[in-house]
């Protein structure tokens, strides 16, 4: 059979940075928005966002390969090695040619392109802007994350905006699967930055004191960031070397709306397909999910098309299940969320815990859902399933499992 | 996984410099007519050069009609229009848009497209700074991120089944044809839309010119081809036209010649082919003098120099990420005329991707 494992996990995050510090935070519903502080947002009428402060890559790159770096990629490399410390691998042991890695991004290395425009409105000399430029493809992301663990197999990057975690994820299930790859690196991540808190702000998404999804009062959602990257190997590898296995990937589904650029379909079609699908490729019934960790943006479109999904694939037993959103503490990291929240799908498999939505007072009404409220359960979790939404109407669902010999 | 399902190409849609749809871009591969022209999209004065494969005469309302056409870039509507001719071409849609054998669900969409919105986005952040951000459009928003085009495109064709976007750069479009092969092969679709796009903008070509790719002989270039991929038992059961089978795909993150070497070990390796069983070999259309020099060792090293080779450059000019796509094009001409060739095409990112895919007649299989 091939099944596919999760064993190793690393997150740089606005709640932590590195696997212990983001789940002890978690559970414990810490609040990582704050005042922004890397830009001016004295335009805007919000200025709460989910920068991660002082972020230092170091141990895990040295101050002169971080300064030829943008964000993204020292973000994706830090959580690159974390994961592979984290599942005890010793890469020069691998055939490093049969490790690949697939990336998911929003804007990629928008930061790069920043640069290089406010270099142009000054006027400034093209060869700095050229420069810049170079940078910028969202491919350097998964390209620099390689170069820096030395590994070449498979390499991509899926720019499938706010849900391109789980897509990576699930072509790099895919991948082992049909025997392309030893071991795949995968995940997401998206820097904090000037146009995403900009565009959110003017398409009038942004809330402006905290991220609250799924409550009646919820105003919206706030730009974050971050970066996560899981490996998957396939079982026989990870018993062969006596691997930590976290959790067994079951299955994904993905979809595509088709009706609107940004927001969800109506009837929320797509993303109930894409649950369907999940269950279908996972041999599941939805009755055997125990857990949700839902894309819980907390923007009201966002958040009621959710329910109703929920809602139209779990039937009567959607009211006993437990469903979260840990974007109540991180915001919207985009391209990285749903990375993030595939690792806190295998974290919370592991150890039979559901992480809290923060900030929740009072349910949304029409919609009876048991959202984990305020503080951690404790839950025994066979199966849970994280899902995404994003720009472009994609729509994604995973479904991560206990590891058992059957 | 048990035997590999064949997957086949069973339409094409292209706008390029050299012509537009299957007739008009394969006659203009055979012409002497360089695309090269002079640029009209932006102010060039600055710069030294100002010469490009802009496709000067694009008119997408001949493909998608006048309405909605405001709020998509470039790239979309390259994209769109080449997709139009493809879903046509593929008698996958009638002239009414209506899909004639199979169901919204049952297409996926993969675009290989790396720059395709960075002109929308820098115009976006540009004029949030010189404007104010209050003042910027938030429709101007929805088009600043990477898969924008695809996601338009979805909505214009009413493609449900999977949407994604590939950005590796000089090599996307393969990758995305390499996406394609898994979506079909796992079933998650019957048919896959696939291929790449890019538009010429002054971003783009800035990035050119920051690569040391642009010279009095090289230039940069823009445009979409567009191809419709099924399992050959679907396009069989529908009696399709296939114009050929996609036998092999290999893709390596190594930015030398070892990496380019073991992309096409990995194709030939899928194909279950000899390397000398390939007849001809379509050159990526990086104009980088390094990749240059990495794609000749490379196929030195596993096909001998005397393989008959295609560079598109002269022709083409370099579309980055839309390149793979006139490639495999252009390979589908061949082996209408020559349908005994085996042909492999390769491409190569200075990020290190390297990319290689293995096309032949289903004739010799």
């Amino acid at each position: 059979m091939d099944r596919v494992v999760i064993t190793g996990l690393g997150i740089v995050s606005a709640i932590g940075v590195g696997k212990q510090e983001f789940w002890k935070n978690a559970l414990n519903g810490t609040c990582g928005t704050s005042e922004v502080t890397s830009h001016d947002t004295s335009g805007f009428e919000n200025h709460r966002g989910g920068e991660i402060k002082d972020l230092d890559p170091n141990p895990f790159l040295s101050q002169e390969d971080a300064s030829r770096l943008e964000r993204g990629s020292i973000m994706a490399i830090m959580a690159a090695k974390m994961a592979v410390e984290d599942a005890v691998l010793d890469l020069k042991k691998e055939n490093l040619q049969r490790v690949g890695i697939s990336m998911g991004t929003t804007l990629g290395e928008v930061q790069a392109l920043e640069k290089a425009d406010r270099v142009w409105l000054r006027g400034g000399q093209d060869k700095i802007r050229a420069s810049l430029l170079q940078q910028y493809p969202s491919g350097n992301i998964p390209a620099n994350m390689a170069k820096e663990l030395g590994v070449s197999g498979l390499n991509i990057m899926i720019p499938n905006a706010c849900a391109a975690g789980n897509f990576a994820i699930g072509y790099a299930f895919d991948l082992i699967r049909s025997f392309k790859a030893d071991l795949m690196l995968a995940g997401g991540a998206d820097p904090f930055s000037w146009i995403p808190f900009t565009g959110f702000n003017r398409v009038g998404a942004v809330s402006h004191d905290v991220v609250r999804p799924f409550d009646r009062d919820s105003t919206g959602m706030m730009v974050g960031e971050g970066a996560a990257v899981l490996v998957l190997e396939p079982l026989e590898k990870a018993l062969e070397r006596k691997a930590r296995i976290y959790a067994e990937v079951m299955g994904y589904g993905i979809s595509c709306d088709a009706i609107h650029i940004t927001a969800p379909h109506p009837e929320s079609r797509g993303l109930i397909q894409a649950m369907n699908f999940a269950l279908k490729w996972s041999s599941l019934k939805p009755e055997q999910i125990d857990c949700v960790i839902a894309h819980g943006t907390g923007t009201p479109t966002n958040d009621r098309a959710e329910m109703l999904a929920l809602t139209q694939v779990f039937g009567d037993r959607a009211k006993d299940l437990p469903v979260t959103s840990i974007k109540s503490m991180l915001g919207h990291s985009m391209g990285a969320a749903s990375a993030i929240e595939a690792l806190t799908n295998a974290l919370a498999v592991y150890h039979n815990l559901i992480p809290p939505t923060i900030n929740y007072r009072t349910p949304l009404p029409d919609f009876d859902i048991d959202v984990v409220a305020n503080k951690c359960r404790e839950k025994q979790i066979t199966f849970g399933m994280n899902n995404a939404l994003a720009f472009g109407g994609n729509n994604s669902s995973l479904i991560l499992g206990t590891y058992t010999k059957e | 996984m048990g035997k590999k399902k064949r997957i086949v190409i069973t339409g094409l849609g292209a706008i390029t410099p050299v012509g537009e749809g299957k007739e008009g871009f394969w006659q203009g591969l055979e012409s002497d007519n360089s695309a090269i022209r002079p640029i009209t999209l932006f102010d060039t004065s600055k710069y030294h050069y100002n010469q490009a494969g802009e496709i000067t005469d694009f008119d997408p309302k001949v493909y998608l009609g006048a309405k909605g056409l405001k709020y998509l870039n470039r790239t979309t509507k390259l994209l769109m229009s080449a997709t139009f001719l493809c879903l046509k071409d593929a008698h996958i849609k009638n002239d009414n848009r209506d899909y004639i054998c199979y169901a919204p669900d049952h297409l996926g969409l993969a675009l290989g497209t790396t720059c395709g919105i960075l002109h929308s986005i820098s115009s976006f952040d540009r004029e949030s700074l010189t404007e104010g951000p209050r003042f910027v459009s938030p429709m101007a928003f929805a088009n600043t991120v990477i898969n924008a085009p695809a996601g338009h495109l979805a909505i214009k064709e009413d493609i449900r089944g999977l949407s994604v976007t590939v950005s590796t750069g000089y090599s996307a479009s393969l990758d995305a044809i390499g996406i394609s092969l898994n979506y079909l092969r796992s079933k998650r679709v019957k048919c896959m839309i696939a291929g790449g796009a890019e538009e010429l903008c002054e971003e783009l070509f800035m990035f050119h010119i920051g690569q040391g790719a642009i010279s009095a002989d090289s230039f940069p270039a823009e445009g979409s081809v567009i191809f419709a991929l099924e399992r050959m038992e679907d396009a069989v059961k529908r009696q399709a036209s296939i114009y050929g089978e996609i036998v092999g795909y290999g893709n390596t993150l190594s930015p030398n010649t070892e990496g380019l070497v073991r992309a096409i070990e990995l194709a030939l390796e899928e194909a279950n082919l000899e390397a000398r069983k390939i007849d001809r070999i379509i050159l990526g259309t990086n104009l980088n003098q390094q990749q240059k020099d990495i794609e000749h060792k490379a196929i030195g090293e596993t096909l001998g120099s005397s393989i008959p080779q295609t560079d598109l450059r002269p022709l083409l000019g370099d579309s980055y990420s839309a390149g793979g796509s006139m490639q495999i094009g252009t390979s589908l001409r061949i082996i209408s005329r020559n349908p005994a060739d085996t042909i492999l095409i390769t491409s190569l990112d200075p990020a290190g991707n390297n990319s290689a895919l293995i096309i032949r007649s289903i004739s010799l299989t």
